[in-house]
């Protein structure tokens, strides 16, 4: 009683001088995961892990796991529609979406929209909050979001075929197969997703209108040993969509939007007891297509291509861990009002990670060069201590950076190559309790974050609309996460928590930033009892700004979702499992966006079936 | 005879409006009903979610912001509110981003019905003879698309369209012709005569470029371009006489002309000058200040011996309107919705 009281004394301190961490458990032994960086060089930050599992459970796209998962608030075009994160308070560029370990923000407008990335192909989704340009480049400010594909070379052979059928004609199917050998292994995922989309807006008489999407996803990994110490990797994705965007009145002219990505990675793995070398060739081909008016197309397009090329050298020693990077980026963009231009950017890295005893200490530096603009020298340090098997603290301090984008630089008529990255300093803390078999972790994480230098587009003394450096914004918070397992007999229950409180100021004015609800918490607790399983969940956001000046008249207000979800599993037909899902129990009217109602009370069906 | 006789009753009914506003001296006239009947209109063009009108009391005193919303739950008026025009108590707001006419009663704003076809990217419009005619940018990338659509304004709907043959803005009557101006966004030179009789653009005028504002007042068509205001006669259809602009000034825009002056702006500073003058003065009535590049004078509108100035800010808060007598004291200051773009007097 003593000690836990002290506990939460010690966690309330550390938690206001800092920030924390969580980390994953994983068993890297038989596993394959290119992102090496994720798990080895995250001291003093928290990792949460998605597992397969949950992706395939989950209706939707990756706002959709991410909005229940984690503390980023998202704001939508409705549902489907464009979707934006906030994740601690900071600018949709500033979340780093990482697949396989390369960054794949778009190199046009420096974000990723969660609703064109399918993520039930994907093995794992991990979430860092925090700093990481040290490692994972630009826009990894707010935190990153790591999209994992696994190979594993068991000799096991699996199939898994899946088709959900929900409310508004929406569908969605997954085709998933694995085989291995003990010097092949091959992954395959095919999805797609489709829906018309078409809900009623809660509380009115209107609907949702030009706002089907259909969505493709294919995702190839192929692993071969060539001996002992060699391996060459070949990752692929593959991601076609086509979706209108919704209209506020039903005059709109109905526009719509196709992108179609592909990404590529080959890699070479030598391994040697005490040093593995990695040579990682990437390339990138992101291309959209804009149709404002569907009735009189005139699209207009865009295409970027990046080449990479990275080698990494992990060394150990004694204590130590080392990690050298050093990369090369080549990016070339075209198409309607970008100009044609390249961009080349060189870095190097060094990782640096040190155990002794309970404390693990981690220093990290990056230098970037590119012939466009200057970049700032990055660093991390973190920290962790372990002060028990039940008391784990973390602390990490870092600069990170989001580079201009293709239209910041070369909009035709706007782009300007004189701009500066934007720049954040951080620092952070966690207190991690955990019960020593792991069924019960509790961590509290304090944050603050001091961005500069970020980038608006405002008119300049033409009237022409530049991007300019001209914002600062400083944002701090708390963040809560409290995972419990328990077990009774045949009983099995699983609860998870989730608290974020959220400040993010804008440095001139003092104003909370737009669409940063001060207050989210979700709840989730799934009760297993042999072959049934039932499932609720629970997802609050606070009311949010719509206007710069914060006027009080002008606010989306807060709001409290429920979903609830029932499964059944068949052993004896290939482990048929039949579930059904229904969201927004409550039907309440909400919106992320002014004036973009989201669905009301909405159901699906799911089957899902493993050879 | 028709026709002059159609001017008098204009006039005659001008100036009861105008009275109507000035309660002062006036014992209440027969007037419509209404809870927008004694003040002005302020059309906020709005954001990614919608534009809105606010109305301001004319004592100054009174904002009521969404006033269409407020009559009409679970309505609105559409994406990028351009203007309003008006055919007796009827009120025509223009949303050219949802290609969009919301007709309402001007004075209680009760939807009675809209224009939802027929339009693409409709920006001004006037009535004449029981018809309302609207210009349309249709595509950004093209001026030679273009056109004016001619509405039945009990119907609603789109019975034929005239292209211009250039960029189609600004648009006034005068008697069985229209003059439309084609130039939109400082680039432009011309203004064009469409005949009502024929449906078809008779002729163009050539101005100096940057063409950005005209008004037509007491019998002339004044247009202001980057050389200065020139007094068009609409009969004939030539320039009468050229009000050159000040070196001084690098650019004047948002001509108004009321009491036989020429009221304009340059950067923050609103100007006056007499009609009668050679030459604008360069001398300002009053600066406001503003910190918005882009939005400063995002309306501007002179009536009443009363100045009245719409700022947008940074267009992601809502703007502000402030009314200025006409020697430059401020009278008052209200925030309205975002990007408050025009005023229409009641």
């Amino acid at each position: 009683m003593k000690y836990s009281l002290r506990f939460c004394v010690l966690a309330c301190f550390v938690t206001l001088s800092g920030y924390a961490q969580l980390d994953s458990i994983q068993r890297l032994d038989e596993v394959f995961v290119v992102d090496r960086q994720i798990n080895r060089f995250s001291t003093g930050q928290l990792v949460f892990t998605l597992s397969s599992s949950i992706l395939r459970d989950s209706p939707g796209t990756l706002t959709d796991v991410l909005q229940q998962n984690t503390p980023i608030f998202f704001k939508q075009n409705g549902y489907g529609m464009v979707s934006s994160p906030a994740f601690r308070g900071t600018t949709a560029q500033q979340t780093a979406v990482v697949w396989n370990g390369f960054n794949i923000n778009s190199q046009f407008n420096g974000q990723t929209d969660f609703n064109t990335l399918l993520v039930d192909g994907f093995d794992e989704i991990s979430v860092r909050p925090g700093g990481g340009s040290v490692v994972y480049g630009t826009g990894a400010i707010g935190g990153s979001i790591h999209l994992t594909n696994r190979l594993r070379f068991d000799g096991e052979t699996n199939l898994t075929f899946s088709a959900r059928i929900g409310s508004f004609s929406t569908y969605q199917n997954l085709l998933k197969a694995s085989t291995s050998n003990e010097k092949w292994s091959l992954s395959f995922a095919l999805s797609r997703f489709s829906s018309e989309n078409d809900y009623d807006w809660p509380g009115t008489s209107r609907q949702n209108l030009n706002a089907e999407f259909e969505h493709y996803n294919a995702n190839l990994s192929l692993a071969r040993k060539l001996n002992q110490n060699n391996k060459i990797t070949y990752y692929g994705m593959y991601f076609d969509g086509d979706r209108n965007f919704s209209l506020l009145f039903p005059s709109d002219p109905p526009s719509s939007y196709l992108n179609k990505d592909h990404r590529h990675l080959l890699e070479w793995e030598s391994e040697f007891s005490e040093v593995t070398s990695v040579l990682k060739l990437a390339f990138f081909d992101e291309y959209f297509e804009y149709i404002p008016d569907s009735r009189t197309p005139s699209p207009t397009g865009a295409r970027a291509q990046t080449a990479l090329a990275r080698y990494s050298l992990f060394y150990s020693y004694k204590d130590f861990d080392f990690n050298v990077l050093s990369e090369y980026n080549y990016s070339s963009a075209n198409g309607d009002n970008v100009l044609s231009e390249s961009r080349s950017i060189a870095s190097f890295a060094l990782l640096t990670k040190h155990h002794w005893k309970k404390l693990t200490s981690e220093v990290s530096f990056r230098q970037e060069y590119s012939d466009v603009y200057e970049s700032p020298f990055l660093f991390s340090g973190g920290l962790n201590y372990e002060f028990s098997k039940n008391l784990t603290t973390k602390a990490n301090i870092s600069k990170n950076f989001r580079i201009p984008t293709f239209n910041d630089l070369y909009w035709e008529g706007s782009g300007r190559t004189d701009l500066l990255p934007e720049t954040s300093n951080q620092l952070e803390a966690s207190v991690v309790f955990s019960e020593v078999e792991n069924k019960h972790q509790l961590s509290f994480t304090g944050h603050y974050n001091d961005i500069t230098n970020l980038i608006r587009w405002v008119p300049n003394s033409t009237n022409t609309w530049q991007p300019e450096n001209v914002d600062a914004v400083e944002t701090y918070g708390l963040e809560a996460h409290l995972t419990s397992r328990f077990e009774w007999g045949m009983h099995n229950f699983n609860f998870s928590s989730l608290y974020a409180y959220t400040i993010s100021e804008n440095k001139q004015t003092g104003f909370q930033l737009t669409y940063v609800p001060k207050h989210k918490f979700t709840n989730e607790l799934t009760y297993k009892i042999n072959r049934f399983s039932v499932n609720l969940q629970n997802l609050y956001n606070g009311e949010v700004f719509t206007r710069t000046n914060n006027s009080p008249g002008d606010i989306l207000e807060d709001y409290l979702l429920w979903n609830a979800g029932m499964s059944f599993k068949f052993p004896k037909l290939q482990n048929l499992k039949i579930s059904a899902r229904v969201r927004n129990i409550g039907d309440v009217a909400y919106q992320t966006i002014e004036n973009r109602p989201m669905p009301g009370r909405h159901f699906f069906i799911q089957t899902l079936i493993n050879f | 005879m028709n026709t002059y006789f159609k001017f008098i009753m204009i006039s005659f009914f001008a100036s009861v409006m105008l009275s109507c506003t000035n309660d002062d001296d006036l014992t209440e006239p027969l007037v419509p009903d209404g809870d927008y009947f004694n003040g002005t209109l302020i059309l906020n063009e709005g954001g990614s979610a919608g534009g809105s009108v606010s109305f301001l009391s004319s004592d100054f005193q009174d904002l009521s912001n969404s006033i269409y919303e407020e009559v009409n739950p679970d309505e609105g008026l559409g994406l990028y509110l351009q203007s309003i025009f008006f055919d007796d108590d009827k009120a025509f707001i223009i949303a050219n981003g949802s290609n969009l006419i919301s007709v309402v009663n001007r004075y209680t704003f009760e939807k009675l019905g809209t224009v939802d076809s027929g339009l693409s990217v409709p920006r001004y419009g006037v009535v004449l003879n029981g018809k309302a005619y609207v210009t349309n940018l249709a595509a950004f990338d093209s001026d030679q698309d273009d056109y004016v659509a001619i509405i039945d304004i009990e119907t609603l709907g789109v019975e034929e369209t005239v292209l211009v043959g250039g960029v189609a803005e600004h648009i006034v009557s005068y008697n069985d012709d229209l003059f439309i101006q084609n130039a939109a966004f400082g680039f432009g030179n011309q203004i064009s005569r469409l005949s009502t009789a024929s449906n078809s653009i008779t002729e163009t005028l050539t101005l100096a470029a940057g063409l950005n504002s005209m008004q037509l007042y007491n019998q002339s068509l004044y247009a202001l371009d980057s050389e200065g205001v020139k007094k068009i006669d609409p009969s004939t259809f030539t320039v009468e006489n050229q009000i050159s602009k000040p070196e001084s000034l690098e650019s004047v825009t948002n001509l108004r002309v009321e009491n036989d002056q020429f009221y304009y702006t340059s950067g923050t500073s609103v100007f006056a000058s007499p009609v009668s003058a050679t030459q604008l003065s360069s001398e300002f009535i009053f600066d406001y200040g503003s910190t918005s590049t882009f939005g400063s004078f995002y309306g501007f509108e002179v009536s009443q011996n009363r100045i009245y100035v719409g700022d947008a800010g940074d267009f992601a808060s809502n703007g502000t309107v402030l009314v200025y007598s006409i020697t430059g004291e401020l009278i008052t200051e209200k925030t309205v919705g975002i990007a408050p773009n025009s005023f229409y007097f009641q």
